[in-house]
């Protein structure tokens, strides 16, 4: 690795990839966390296990990899692209909770206009025309197929 | 020997009687076109399509089941390879070398292989079934807890190996797997853990929110991130058979793969996932261009697509001679069974010796009548591909969370994979591999449980994993493979991938 040589600081202390940094404090915090919320269960011992044994001992080994992670971080060159791509990230999310928020109010022929009209956002929305085609076509499938086929209890209209 | 052929003679008989045939066509037919959508994998579909059996006899009901069963399987299959939506665990592995595939213009190629994979492992084990069944599952109640716990970690560190990138991060996904399977009510005390007082919590998380957020939503995110809102091309479709080249890259792993499920597959627990996770590991271990993997490499579909046929249908031999359900579907299967007045259990096979080998038989004619029905309709599947993505996308979302709704009827579900999308687009930003996770969640009850129960019985003494043969044996290869891991050249080649 010849980036050492030009490195002017100790190599221990320069960060090298953010990107293993990051991955590391994420699975250090979910294993402190998961500790935290295991804090009063009963472990038992080895030989009478109880219900915070196991997580507790995965919390421990996870521990130990996120902390690994974060020191490779600091000493193993990786690619540093940390780039978040917010538009379709967002997009996707908020059309998902949406269909989840209005299926049970507006029933099932909204819900998925406001999950295509909101997720389509993410790429580049198609015209008027398609998205109603698209939307009659999924829609009516959807109907056709889950509540006539299958004869799940979905409610359809408002 | 010659029982074993007048047996499966008079299975066939009853199986290829004309209204039993109907059933088995019906049911792998509408099985198909159920599977097909995503996030209705194998135990969605037979406990969605329970019902209609009710109204046939006993031995049609099951016939019908299994058909259903098979059908769902392949159809669960075909969403993983075409828009890498894995309806089941098991066809985790299938999405991978599959959809690369599919996006080369070979998909048609791997719904082929896949198709005819599944039918060689669904053919052999049937005969497995029909020769060893009932030796074999004694082996199966040979295996004690410390022999699962030793089983189980042979296949998380074959996650690791299958996993591109660190290892550390690989084995990070695998704690964070287990940690998500303890959502729930713990068994043993009644303790809630994680659930954070939502009710809907516990019972546990469910696999289909998790698979399809971390597959279906984080993967629609990436795309459209990648090439800036418009979406992957569609590819042009070089062919729809295999070569000659391709059939012979791909028998081989067909049989190992098949050899594999077989085993696995009468081991109670996930036969059918673990197998196809093995396969792969296995194949990418024994390839001559194991950098090829990932990127659309043949055996990577026909290896695990045998394996979890042949794991998936191994799994009847607990359930018909032990009445042990090995999994969900199994279980379901139990169930249909004791409405119909049937106990599964040893004297099943010398009381209603139709029955039993009507079903072992229909196998073979379920797995023969799948492949009749799915080589013609590849052509259709592949045209599912020339969808322009901005049409495609929304369509994914839909039937993502239609899928996940129908589980329970309930959107907090929906919710949850909303949430697990995000988590799968951050994993991917950090370079992080969901396939690891998701073994480790299918596999962490069993692991919690086996692990237990072996230190209760050796009180708490862990010697217990050498010295019995059998799990002695798989620990060896579990600090093989570990090894292997952490050889100098294997660390080299990873090395050369941090360098880019």
């Amino acid at each position: 690795m010849t980036h050492t040589l030009r490195s002017p600081r100790p190599a221990a202390f320069r960060l090298r990839s953010p990107q293993d940094l990051a991955a590391g404090l994420l699975l250090a915090a979910i294993a402190l966390g998961g500790l935290w919320l295991a804090r009063n269960w009963e472990a038992g011992s080895l030989a009478m296990m109880q219900a915070g044994f196991f997580p507790r001992l995965v919390c421990y080994f996870l521990l130990v990899s996120g902390l690994a992670t974060m020191f490779r971080g600091l000493t193993v060159e990786a690619p540093a692209a940390l780039a978040w791509a917010w538009r379709p990230s967002v997009a996707i999310t908020v059309a998902v909770v949406a269909f989840a928020a209005l299926l049970d109010k507006l029933g099932l022929v909204l819900a998925i206009l406001a999950l295509i009209g909101i997720g389509g956002l993410a790429g580049r929305p198609l015209r008027p025309g398609p998205f109603t085609a698209l939307w009659a076509t999924l829609a009516s499938a959807c109907v056709a197929i889950f509540s006539w086929g299958l004869g799940l209890p979905l409610q359809i209209w408002p | 020997m010659m029982d074993v052929f007048a047996n499966l003679w008079l299975g066939l008989g009853v199986s290829v009687e004309p209204m039993n045939l109907l059933y088995c066509f019906l049911g792998a037919l509408i099985g198909t076109l159920i599977g097909v959508l995503p996030g209705l994998g194998p135990t969605a579909t037979v406990a969605l399509l329970l019902p209609i059996t009710f109204y046939l006899p006993p031995v049609g009901a099951l016939i019908m089941l299994a058909g259903i069963f098979y059908g769902a399987q392949y159809g669960g299959s075909t969403t993983a390879i075409l828009v890498k939506l894995p309806g089941e665990s098991s066809s985790v592995m299938t999405c991978l070398d599959g959809n690369a595939m599919a996006r080369q213009g070979r998909g048609g190629v791997a719904l082929a292989t896949a198709a005819l994979a599944s039918l060689f492992a669904g053919v052999a084990t049937t005969l497995v079934i029909a020769i060893a069944g009932p030796p074999l599952a004694g082996v199966a109640l040979a295996f004690g807890p410390s022999e699962y716990v030793a089983l189980m970690l042979v296949g998380l560190i074959g996650a690791v190996i299958l996993a591109h990138g660190s290892v550390i991060k690989a084995v990070a996904m695998i704690l964070i797997g287990l940690l998500l399977s303890m959502v729930g009510t713990d068994v043993n005390s009644g303790q809630m853990r994680f659930t954070f007082d939502i009710p809907q919590l516990y019972d546990g998380l469910d696999f289909v929110p998790l698979a399809m957020g971390l597959f279906g939503l984080a993967d629609i995110i990436i795309n459209l991130e990648e090439t800036e809102g418009r979406g992957i091309e569609p590819s042009p479709i070089h062919r729809l058979w295999p070569t000659w080249q391709d059939f012979k890259d791909a028998w081989p792993a067909a049989v190992r793969g098949t050899a594999l499920g077989a085993f696995l597959g009468i081991l109670p627990g996930g036969g059918a996932t673990l197998s196809a996770f093995s396969s792969y590991a296995l194949e990418k271990k024994v390839a001559r261009d194991p950098a090829a993997f990932g990127k659309g490499a043949i055996q990577g579909v026909a290896g695990p697509e045998a394996a979890n046929n042949a794991g998936a249908q191994a799994s009847f031999i607990p359930m018909l001679s032990l009445g042990i359900p090995s999994n969900a579907v199994m279980a379901l299967m139990i169930g249909a069974m004791m409405i119909h007045g049937i106990t599964p259990g040893p004297q099943i096979m010398t009381k209603q010796p139709d029955l039993f080998w009507g079903m072992i038989a229909s196998m073979l004619v379920g797995n023969i009548m799948l492949v009749v029905l799915n080589l013609p309709l590849i052509g259709i599947w592949v045209r599912l591909l020339r969808v322009p993505y901005a049409y495609l996308f929304p369509a994914i979302l839909v039937f993502c969370c239609i899928g996940t709704y129908s589980l329970r009827n309930d959107v907090f579900d929906v919710v949850m994979m909303a949430g697990f999308g995000l988590f799968g687009y951050v994993l991917k930003k950090l370079d992080c591999e969901p396939a690891p996770l998701l073994l480790g969640f299918v596999l962490g009850p069993l692991l919690e449980e086996n692990l237990s129960r072996a230190m209760l019985l050796s009180h708490g003494d862990l010697g217990i994993f050498v010295s019995r043969p059998i799990s002695a044996g798989l620990m060896a290869v579990a600090v093989g493979l570990l090894a292997l891991i952490l050889l100098p050249a294997f660390r080299r080649q990873r090395e050369v991938a941090f360098k880019e």
